[in-house]
């Protein structure tokens, strides 16, 4: 680990607790820049600039970077501030029209953290049952949001998003906590059979806001980043929001039952690299239940700070997300793998998401498959282009890391 | 013309920055945060602590060493925007 990457982690650690980092880390010009970008690939910038300004070496930094830093941060923790008014506000009138959904992670997590606004949230989730899907969809539409996709069968809909004009709001609606027909993580929704009969209720400025138990609520943190590490990784935000949750909620927790739920979908000793990532360098306690379990943290910390959140740093490694997801569901299901080229030759019900013209016309898939491969070799993100052969190898590494932990054998 | 603060704002002082943030009464009416200057910032903190604009204006003239008349046409500007905005009462207001 750099001397960057463990700056980064001490400011984390201290910003998690509302504090400035205390010991000035002295990094170079280069090193604070290093720092300030790997945090906004991690989507904690908001988070490290308000633990670090301060430190005397941050000056060496040139003032127009530091500047350019500065406002990013602010514009995002005030974005944070309307997002949290507009869905409490939005919760409100919910409950004013008889309904009353389930909020995870978001807003809830959040509200864990000494400045709320710090910690950035995209979307908000709300999980909701199937027969109230569409009384829930008019809502929003009265509310003035708009679905993202409008041609969308609502009677069989199981996840939507949407948004609003000139609004930081941006929800998305699930019927089941992950999407059932996936092969890989698909299952993890068994673990929560029932938890909508046994949701608790907090206060969050002042509104009562429904979410999930506290057991079934980290329980979906670490299946949530377990799912994130097949697509193309988990952040260090999401050790963070596991760690706050545990410390918030920790002697409400069924430990028995986490561990048990996370072995049966082979994921407790990535649960357990999770928990000591979160106590080897962001100074929290290892959950007793999982103290026991081996698990080397190493390589995961390192997918962590090298992949950015969600492994949303590099495009290669995003687009390697298919061999991991595919080594899974082989796994998973005892099918034959199907490698590179299932890469782009995705099943109809994998690519009707992006597609949605196939809903209508399923005949044109060879069409979206090539649209699909044309896209994939065309595609830049932050000027940097696909390179197919480097997310092959990033692909084989990635599902290295997956046997380590057990996931796969 | 006499100000106060309106009840329902909290200042944020994060990433060095200030920042005026409405309380959920008033969201409707104040839904974006307000940036604040430092100095107005620093003023605002005073009139939290219960100072009026008088002893703020009295306050920063022996800071900066200058006539209070002379700090108090400069923060004018400042304590009339706020007033205009809705985050401070002017006296006149009150007594509507």
């Amino acid at each position: 680990m750099t001397r960057t990457d463990t700056a980064l982690l001490n400011a984390i650690r201290v910003g998690l607790r509302g504090k400035p980092l205390a010991d000035d880390p002295s990094l170079a010009a280069d090193e604070w820049a290093a720092l300030l970008r790997r945090s906004r690939e991690q989507e904690l910038l908001p988070l490290v600039y308000e633990a670090v300004y301060r430190c005397p070496s941050f000056r060496l930094l040139d003032r127009s970077v530091r500047e350019e830093y500065r406002t990013q941060a602010l514009q995002s923790a005030t974005r944070q501030i309307t997002q949290t008014n507009e869905l409490l506000t939005l919760l409100l009138d919910a409950h004013s029209s008889g309904l009353d959904p389930v909020v995870i992670k978001g807003v809830v997590l959040r509200s864990l953290y000494p400045l709320p606004m710090l910690r950035p949230s995209v979307d908000e989730d709300l999980l909701v049952r199937p027969e109230e899907y569409a009384a829930y969809h008019r809502f929003l539409l009265v509310q003035g949001l708009s679905a993202d996709d409008p041609a969308a069968d609502i009677s069989a809909a199981r996840e939507l998003s949407y948004h609003k004009e000139n609004s930081p709001t941006y929800i998305e609606l699930h019927t089941t906590p992950f999407p059932p027909d996936s092969e890989a993580y698909g299952a993890c929704n068994a673990l929560f059979t029932g938890a909508l009969d046994r949701t608790v209720t907090v206060q969050i400025e002042d509104v009562p806001v429904r979410t999930l138990a506290p057991t079934d609520h980290l329980l979906y943190l670490i299946c949530h980043a377990y799912k994130h590490l097949l697509h193309g990784g988990i952040g260090i935000r999401q050790i963070c929001d596991a760690a706050m949750f545990t410390a918030a909620y920790d002697g409400e927790m069924n430990w028995d039952h986490i561990l048990s739920a996370c072995h049966s979908v082979r994921i407790d000793r990535f649960s357990a690299a999770m928990f000591r990532i979160a106590q080897r360098y962001l100074g929290f306690d290892m959950p007793p239940s999982f103290a026991g379990i081996e698990a080397d943290e190493t390589d995961l910390l390192e997918d962590i700070l090298t992949g950015g959140l969600y492994g949303t740093a590099d495009i290669d490694r995003l687009h390697s997300s298919t061999l991991t997801l595919d080594a899974v569901a082989a796994d998973r299901t005892g099918k034959r793998r199907g490698g590179v080229l299932r890469s782009v030759f995705l099943p109809l019900r994998s690519m009707s998401g992006h597609f949605p013209y196939l809903r209508r016309y399923p005949v044109l898939l060879p069409v979206a498959w090539g649209q699909r491969a044309w896209g994939y070799l065309t595609r830049k993100k932050g000027g940097q282009s696909v390179h197919p052969a480097q997310s092959i190898r990033i692909g084989k590494a990635r599902i290295a890391l997956l046997r380590k932990y057990g996931i796969i054998d | 013309m006499a100000y106060k603060i309106r009840p329902g704002f909290v200042l944020l002082n994060i990433c060095d920055a200030h920042l005026l943030v409405a309380t959920r009464p008033l969201w409707s009416e104040f839904p974006r945060v307000r940036p604040l200057p430092r100095l107005w910032a620093a003023c605002w903190t005073l009139m939290e602590k219960g100072r009026t604009d008088r002893e703020v204006v009295a306050s920063f003239a022996k800071l900066f060493r200058k006539p209070e008349d002379e700090v108090d046409r400069r923060f004018e500007e400042m304590f009339s925007t706020l007033a205009q905005e809705g985050y401070l009462i002017s006296s006149e207001d009150d007594a509507t």
